[in-house]
Parts: C-alpha cells; sequence; structure tokens
C-alpha cells in the first residue's frame, strides 16, 4: 500500500455555479496526526464528504486506504472512523444501548477503548444520550468512532461548540487511542491551539483552494512578521510576492511574510530606518494572517483628529 | 441489519400506534349506527367497508399515514451529519435503505391494517350491524392500504432524491396520486394491477436511488428505469390537473345530446338537450315544438319504461356493494331493514334494534334466520338489483311483499324462452293506482296490466343488434322504441307502435342520431399528447383483461370498437409526435456522458412523447457550463478536458503566498511538481 492513507487529485466540487473545492491535490501520510485548516466555508467539510463518498465530486479523484474514495465498500467502511461534526447521536437510546447499536455493524469492537473513553468522560450508561451535555456527548461520540480501532480516523470539526476542558478530555483521548498504533487521525479545525498541541501536519485550505501543506513548524516559520520603527519618513518599500499584510501606524510598518527569501529579507534589512525587529508569531496569528483579509491596513493618529 | 431494524422499530412504533389510534378513532365515527337516521339517503353504514364514510377515511386516512411515516423516517435523518453518521458503518446503503423500509412497511400495515382487518372482524360479527357480511368487502380497503404504501415508498423516494423540493423531489408524491386514481377504478383487477405497477415503479426507484445516494447517473438500470416510469406517471397527473384547470378557467360548450322520447301527445319526437335542459324538441317531420310555459320540462314528455334485451352487463364497481348485496329500500315504519344477498340468493331482513338476521325471504316464502335453505333461493338479474317491486330471475318473475314477508310469482317462461329484464310501467296521473308490469325475455315482450289479461308483443327485430327498448304506453296502445346503446353504433333505433291487445301496428325504422359533441382544440391537444405508449398500454389492458374473461372490461371493449376509425387518426398523430420528439432528444443525446444509451432514451421518448422528453430531462444530471479558460465557449465543469479545445483546468491561481513542505525558495503548487 501507498505510503498516503489519503490522496486527492484535482479534486473538485461544485454547488451550483459556486466552486467549494477547486483542484485539491492532497497527501496524508499514513500515521500523521493531520490538521485540516481553513475558514468556515472554507471546503473543509465537503472535502471530507467527498474522502468518505458522501458527497460525489464534480471531478477529479479521491482515494482513501487505496480506495476510490466512492466505491468504499462496507468493509473499507469498517476500517474508516468518522466523527462528523455536530456529535449526532440517537437521543432516546441511553450510553450503553448506543455502544451496542454501534458495535453490531463492526466485526472488531474494543470494549475495553470504549468502556475507558466512557469512564474519561464520566457517562452513566444508564443515561439518555439526549439528556448528555454537549461535551459528554462528543465524549460518547469518540467512544463509538475508536472502539472499532480504524487504521483512518476522520474527525470533522470534532472541538466545535465545545468548553475548553471538554476539548482537552477529547484530544487526550483521541491521543492515548491513537498514539499507541500506527493510525492516522485527519481532522478538522479553526482551532489553532488544538491544532498546535497534536497535528504533525497541517493543510490550509482558503476559499476552497489548497494554500499551504506542510509540517507545523514549516508553516510556523514560513510566515515572518517584521516591524519597521522609523522617525514619520517612511522608506521606500519594495513590492515583493510574498506579502501577506502590510499594516502602517504614524512610526510603524508591520509587514507579514509568507515564503521571504534570503534577499528579499536582506533588502528589508537593509532599509535606512530606526529599526528592524522580527516578531515570532504564534500559529494563531500566523493563521490569522495567513487566511485573513490580505493587503494594506493603517492607523494614524491624524485619522483621529477630527473625532471627538 | 437486526440492529437497523430494531432501531426503526423503537423510533417510529410511536408513531405508528399514534396513526393507529387515529385510524380506529376515524373508522369508527365512520361506522358509528343510529336506527333514527338509517334511512336517511346519506347514511350508507349498512355497506359497512364499502360505505362512502368508511371509504373516506381509507382512500384518505391510509396516504397520509404512509407519506407521514416515510417522512418520519427520512427527514428526521436527513440533516447532513446525522445522515452521515447513520450511512457511514460498515453496511451498503440499500441496507441501509431495507433497514428502513422494511420496518417502516411493518409498522405501516400495523397502523392501517390492523384496524381495517379489526373492523372487518366487528362487522362480521352478528348484532354488531343489522346488515350483512360478505369477506369480499375488504377489496376496496386492501386497494387502499397498497395505495398507502405507494405513498410510504414516495416519501423515502423523494427524501433521497437530489434535487429542488418543488420539483424533482415532488414528482414520486405526485406519481402516488396516479396510484390513487387506479384505486378508483371500478374493476377490481384493474384496479390492483395499476396501483401495484406504480407501488413496484416507486419501490424499485426507491431502493435504487438509496443505493446510488440519490445520484441517478449512479443508479442500477432498473432503478433508472424504473425512477423514469414514475416520474412518467407523475407527469401524467400533472397534465390531468392542468387540463382540469383549464376547464375551470375556460369552460367549453356545454355538451349537446340528442335522443328520441314520446311527446305528452304520444308523438315520438327528437329532443335535445344540453346541460339538462331541453334545448329544442323537433318532431320526427322536422316541426319544431314551442313550450308551452318557459321551457320544457320532464313532464311534457311520457315516461319510458327501460327493458333489456341482452344480459345486462353494465359495470358493477367493486368499490360497491351491489355486486354482493343491495339494500331494499322499503319506506315502512317495518323494525326490519331488507337487503337481497347474492351468495345466499334470497332477500334477508335484520332487525334494526337487535341488530341481527331476521329471517329470509326466497321463491320459497319466509324462513326464519335459523333454517335459511326453507326459502330457496333464485339469482336476480342485474337489472332487478335494489328493487321490491318487481323482481327478474333466470326462471320467472316474482312480486315479493317484504313487510308482509310473502312472495309472490307473478310470470313462468315458456318454452325456448329466457328472462331478459322485467319493470313496472309508469302510471304518472296516479302513483299509488295499482300497478302494471312488462317483461322482456328472449322472444316476447309481456304486459300485465293490473286488470286484465296479460298482453304478448313479439319482437320484432334481431334481439342480437338491440340492447333493449323503452316502452310507452300512450292513449292508442303502447309505443316500443329498440335501441342498441352501447352498440356498434351503425343501426338506428326502431320505433314500433302496438295496439293495445299486443298487435304491431306498424314498424319504422328511425335514423340513426349523430351527437352534436363539440370538440374544442383543447380535446384535440390533450388527445394528441396522449402518446403512443399510453395508447399501447391501455390497448393491451383492455386486450388482456377480455382476453382473460373479465366481463367488467366489456363496455370498454364495444366502446373502443365503436371508435376504432377516430382512434386511428389518433394513434397517426400520436406516432408523428413521438417521431418528432424523439428527432428532438438526439440534440442533447450527442453528449458522451449518454454513450451507450442512446437508443434506449430514443425509443422512450418514441413512445412517450412530450411526456417522455420532459421525464428525460428531469431524471437526468446536467452538469453546470462554464466559459472555458482557454476558448470561452461553455464546457461541462465534470469533465476534465474542454469538449472543444482539449484544454485542461489550470491550476488554482497562486500568488507566492503557498506553503509546500520542503520547498523554501519557491512556491510551486503541487500540481506543478
Amino acid at each position: 500500500m501507498s505510503e498516503y492513507v489519503i490522496e486527492t487529485k484535482g479534486l473538485t466540487r461544485y454547488f451550483g455555479k459556486t466552486c467549494v473545492v477547486s483542484e485539491l491535490d492532497l497527501k496524508v501520510p499514513k500515521g500523521s496526526i493531520f490538521g485540516f485548516l481553513g475558514r468556515n466555508g472554507a471546503g473543509k467539510s465537503t472535502t471530507i464528504r467527498m474522502l468518505l463518498g458522501m458527497v460525489e465530486p464534480t471531478r477529479g479523484s479521491a482515494h482513501v486506504l487505496g480506495k476510490n474514495s466512492q466505491e468504499l465498500s462496507p468493509q473499507d467502511r469498517a476500517r474508516i472512523g468518522y466523527l462528523p461534526e455536530g456529535h449526532h447521536v440517537y437521543g432516546w437510546m441511553t450510553v450503553e444501548e448506543c455502544g451496542k447499536f454501534q458495535a453490531s455493524f463492526y466485526p472488531h469492537w474494543n470494549h475495553t477503548i470504549f468502556d475507558a473513553v466512557l469512564s474519561h468522560f464520566r457517562l452513566d450508561r444508564k443515561n439518555k444520550a439526549g439528556n448528555l451535555s454537549r461535551g459528554q456527548r462528543a465524549g460518547l461520540c469518540l467512544a463509538l468512532v475508536l472502539a472499532p480501532e480504524p487504521e483512518l480516523l476522520i474527525l470533522d470539526d470534532p472541538a466545535l461548540g465545545l468548553d475548553p476542558v471538554a476539548r482537552r478530555s477529547l484530544i487526550q483521548s483521541m491521543l492515548y487511542v491513537t498514539r499507541k498504533t500506527d493510525r492516522t487521525i485527519l481532522f478538522s479545525s479553526h482551532l489553532l491551539s488544538d491544532v498546535e498541541r497534536v497535528a504533525d501536519e497541517i493543510a490550509v485550505l482558503d476559499r476552497g483552494v489548497l494554500r499551504a501543506s506542510c509540517k507545523l513548524d514549516t508553516f510556523r516559520s514560513h510566515v515572518r512578521q517584521f516591524v519597521i520603527k522609523h522617525n514619520g519618513k517612511e522608506p521606500p518599500l519594495p513590492d515583493f510576492p510574498g506579502l501577506l499584510q502590510t499594516f502602517r501606524t504614524d512610526t510603524e510598518i508591520s509587514l507579514t511574510f509568507a515564503n521571504i527569501s534570503h534577499d528579499e529579507e536582506h533588502h528589508i534589512r537593509s532599509l535606512e530606518v530606526h529599526s528592524i525587529e522580527e516578531i515570532q508569531l504564534s500559529l494563531e496569528d500566523a493563521f490569522v494572517t495567513y487566511v485573513g483579509e490580505r493587503g494594506e491596513k493603517s492607523f494614524f493618529t491624524k485619522d483621529l483628529e477630527g473625532v471627538k | 441489519m437486526k440492529a437497523l431494524f430494531w432501531k426503526e422499530f423503537r423510533e417510529n412504533l410511536k408513531w405508528a400506534i399514534l396513526a393507529m389510534g387515529i385510524i380506529i378513532a376515524a373508522m369508527a365515527y365512520s361506522l358509528r349506527y343510529n336506527p333514527n337516521e338509517f334511512y336517511s339517503f346519506q347514511r350508507e353504514v349498512w355497506q359497512g367497508l364499502q360505505s362512502s364514510q368508511f371509504l373516506m377515511v381509507t382512500v384518505f386516512g391510509f396516504p397520509v399515514v404512509g407519506l407521514a411515516l416515510g417522512f418520519l423516517q427520512i427527514l428526521t435523518e436527513l440533516r447532513r451529519d446525522q445522515w452521515a453518521f447513520l450511512v457511514h458503518r460498515p453496511v451498503t446503503r440499500k441496507q441501509v435503505f431495507w433497514g428502513k423500509a422494511i420496518p417502516g412497511g411493518i409498522l405501516y400495515l400495523l397502523a392501517t391494517g390492523i384496524p381495517l382487518a379489526g373492523t372487518a372482524w366487528w362487522l362480521a360479527t352478528p348484532g354488531n350491524m343489522p346488515a350483512p357480511f360478505d369477506i369480499r368487502q375488504l377489496l376496496p380497503g386492501t386497494v387502499d392500504l397498497l395505495t398507502g404504501l405507494c405513498f410510504y415508498f414516495a416519501a423515502l423516494l423523494s427524501g433521497i432524491i437530489q434535487g429542488p423540493w418543488y420539483g424533482r423531489r415532488a414528482l414520486p408524491l405526485v406519481a402516488t396520486c396516479f396510484a390513487a386514481t387506479c384505486a378508483k377504478v371500478y374493476s377490481f383487477p384493474m384496479a390492483t394491477s395499476g396501483v401495484a405497477l406504480v407501488l413496484i415503479c416507486i419501490l424499485l426507484a426507491a431502493a435504487a436511488t438509496h443505493g446510488a445516494a440519490g445520484i441517478f447517473r449512479r443508479t442500477s438500470g432498473i432503478g433508472r428505469a424504473a425512477l423514469v416510469l414514475t416520474y412518467l406517471f407523475a407527469i401524467n397527473v400533472l397534465l390531468g390537473w392542468f387540463w382540469v384547470g383549464w376547464d375551470i378557467v375556460f369552460p367549453g360548450k356545454p355538451y349537446s345530446y340528442k335522443d328520441y322520447a314520446l311527446f305528452k301527445t304520444g308523438e315520438v319526437v327528437v329532443t335535445t338537450r344540453e346541460a339538462n335542459w331541453y334545448k329544442n324538441v323537433v318532431t320526427l317531420d322536422g316541426r319544431e315544438i314551442k313550450p308551452e310555459k318557459s321551457s320544457f320540462d320532464w313532464q311534457d314528455f311520457l315516461n319510458a319504461s327501460y327493458l333489456y334485451l341482452k344480459p345486462y352487463t353494465y359495470y358493477s364497481n367493486y368499490r360497491e356493494t351491489q355486486r354482493l348485496f343491495n339494500q331494499i329500500y322499503t319506506n315502512s315504519s317495518s323494525p326490519y331493514l331488507w337487503y337481497y344477498v347474492r351468495s345466499v340468493g334470497s332477500f334477508q331482513a335484520f332487525s334494526m334494534i337487535g341488530k341481527s338476521c331476521h329471517g329470509f325471504l326466497g321463491p320459497d316464502g319466509f324462513a326464519p334466520e335459523n333454517d335459511p335453505a326453507k326459502a330457496g333461493s333464485f339469482q336476480l338479474l342485474r337489472s332487478s338489483y335494489g328493487t321490491d317491486d318487481i323482481v327478474a330471475t333466470e326462471d320467472g318473475v316474482y312480486l315479493p311483499d317484504l313487510n308482509a314477508e310473502t312472495i309472490k310469482k307473478i310470470f313462468s317462461l315458456g318454452p325456448d324462452e329466457k328472462m331478459r329484464s322485467a319493470t313496472i310501467i309508469y302510471n304518472r296521473s296516479n302513483n299509488d293506482a295499482p300497478k302494471d308490469y312488462a317483461i322482456a325475455t328472449s322472444r316476447f315482450i309481456y304486459i300485465l296490466p293490473h286488470d286484465g289479461p296479460r298482453i304478448q308483443i313479439p319482437i320484432s327485430v334481431d334481439p342480437e343488434k338491440f340492447q333493449g327498448l323503452e316502452l310507452y304506453r300512450t292513449s292508442e296502445g303502447y309505443t316500443l322504441i329498440y335501441s342498441t346503446w352501447w352498440g356498434d353504433g351503425k343501426i338506428g333505433p326502431e320505433l314500433v307502435k302496438v295496439s293495445p291487445q299486443g298487435a304491431i301496428v306498424s314498424q319504422t325504422s328511425l335514423p340513426q342520431l349523430r351527437q352534436t359533441y363539440e370538440r374544442t382544440w383543447r380535446m384535440w391537444v390533450s388527445d394528441a399528447l396522449n402518446p403512443l405508449g399510453a395508447r399501447l398500454w391501455n390497448q393491451a389492458n383492455i386486450w388482456a383483461f377480455h382476453g382473460l374473461g373479465f366481463s367488467d372490461s366489456t363496455p370498454i371493449w364495444t366502446w373502443k370498437a365503436k371508435d376504432r376509425n377516430k382512434a386511428l387518426i389518433y394513434w397517426m398523430v400520436a406516432t408523428i409526435v413521438g417521431l418528432v420528439c424523439a428527432g428532438a432528444v438526439q440534440v442533447p443525446l450527442r453528449r458522451t456522458e449518454f454513450k451507450g444509451q442512446r437508443l434506449g432514451w430514443t425509443l422512450f421518448v418514441f413512445f412517450f412523447s412530450l411526456g417522455g422528453l420532459l421525464a428525460f430531462w428531469i431524471a437526468n444530471d446536467w452538469p453546470r457550463r462554464i466559459a472555458c479558460p482557454a476558448c470561452g465557449r461553455k464546457r461541462s465543469v465534470e469533465r476534465e478536458t474542454c469538449e472543444h479545445c482539449g484544454a485542461g483546468w489550470p491550476a488554482p491561481k497562486q500568488d507566492g503566498t503557498e506553503i509546500w513542505e520542503g520547498l523554501t525558495e519557491e512556491a510551486t503548487p503541487p500540481a506543478a511538481r
């Protein structure tokens, strides 16, 4: 089998005239925890649904565990765990019934894992699933997804709507179970702190187009910010292709770049200004700048003169 | 699968029980019995499972239950992620479908079948309803049960089909109205086969569409055929609604009908009626008679008594009790209700208070409830159903007196004679006067005056060619008008004047009346739109049912035979329209996605013309077409290369900010690597 558990080629999906995923080429290495990032409406969930054969691609292809995603057999599905957005369970079933119901479909069901995750989330087996809190429901869903011990785990925004404690519990469970074996996890999120904690690699989708696919550190190291301080007389700035954002104040210019080259960095550092300083960006700052509004922004005190 | 069954049962049992409760309550209300209003013509409660109130429950209630259960099963889970949670498990999509459909179907049958069977059991139990019970009374309810199943599967189908609710998804629901219409056809085999056909189509379409995640091109061949047929049924219904709406908004000229009648003076006249009003009255020599008042009414004409010369084969609707038993309206203060019951072969009385059987009245007289054989049995000719004035049987004519519980045979057949029908000769001036009777056998018309000897009139026409006759009593004797009714329309009526003693005075062949049935352009268009396939199907049905010996199809058979020449023109028009449509469909069929399907679609559109063309357009997925970045012409978004210039799709635009692993100096899109 290929070293990649997920491979897409030119994966594209239109809804009406709108292209929501465009020519997506994605490779998810086996054994990795792969963060799938993007803003709301970037096309993450649609991509995941195409990977699982729930939505038919308009063109292009997706292979999951070596199989065409549109032709996944029940046996293939047994190897893929999927936690959909919103943590759906049947509210009228008890926690125990949920487990029994789900277990009846899988040839392999690890009761120990199921019990462990339930205990971790302090779930009472006799409780109705409809009466659980959002965090508990997420825990139940995770238990249902992890117990069949799937080779590939696809989680669509698993932490959506959870408080920090529940989020931490969810991630701990996920790591506990998956780190022991050579499992692959693809999870979509826009909570960068979670991604930072667990992901090996990330892919960033922006308005349906893949903008980045790399290791977490690579992403962080490629998005750089320089703050240029001057005495009120702004130096002439070159027009670099990787410039993401410029932020101007009366005596400062903040420049954020992606993929800045040595020559370009040298050029900036050689500007005749008061000082030039590089700011270390957190992943969240890097991501927000990367997928946020691009172009120039300014904040001058002279603009405030007319404001009372 | 077991787990899916369990889930569906647990989830929907409460709804099925609720539906069952409502159906039971509605059925009980429809069969409520009140002796004080029992004789009211609005009340048909004695018809039990075939009463209009009860059938209202099955006709409307069963489909509502089917729809509600189907939608409850599918719509509550159709939210994107919940559906994904259900579908993404080690089962096929078809298993998911059957996991829903089998428990859902069982729950539907429980919710509707149990009340229906329970009601039948209750009605069959003596002492509950002062009326006979026949197990065949279950047939209409059973056909409605099947119709409701169509609605159930249509709900499952329209839930999964991809498309707008106002369009493609609504059509299976509309198609169910086709089944509901079939259920109303008078012949049970025709009704059942029509409903079964729609049911099979919708079921196959639902199963295949679920298996293909609602995508038409991924649906199996059989599933596609079933879905297209379902759309075709729906289009047919929509077209019917359209024409009904058209006729309401633009009503045509009222239907004008010409007929022979006897004016009150005894003169034979031709009447032209329009919307039940006499438009004009003309004598045989062309003289128009003016009304004495503002217009003519029935009192200006003599009343006719109708006699049948051929065995009376007029249809009987399987939804009505007529073919099983019929209430005899005795209009008295008798504590008993009387019925003629075919299977018993005698009149049967039920007590209105105790609701139990009181006794039987047959050719041999009255017999108590515990000894029905003593009354003997006779089979009434169909023309005598529903009356106790005079009843014709295979061997003679009887006059029963239900109130006195006596019977008298007033006529026995002569040698080589066969009974045809019997009727009262109306006496307009005095309804309470002693009655005279007329009897038709295969050889003679007999008149039995209340105060004189029997009059025998020989049948002076070929009885094989005439369906029956109208008999009038005039001051000069009797006037008979023999007519063909359901015949082939080639023979005009025969006018026979008879003396009071029964001698034929004169016989004249009357010209065949041409009905001025004005065909509007709307009728021409709707006939032309009736496609070849529908015509063939209709013809095959008639042949099949006639060949199988279902006498119910006789009226259609003879009617069609009469219209054969006119129908030939319509067949030709349908062929031409079919050919034009088959030519038109070649334009989209040139696309590569239809490779290997061209012959099938062409034949389909040829046979179903405009409806087929519409079904073809609705069923297929039509990919969005946008301008090709290379040549500017419209191209399908689903194809990798442009069908005009062969160019592929360009990689997404790069702006130098892309980050790929291992590439530091230069951002290179993966597509270019």
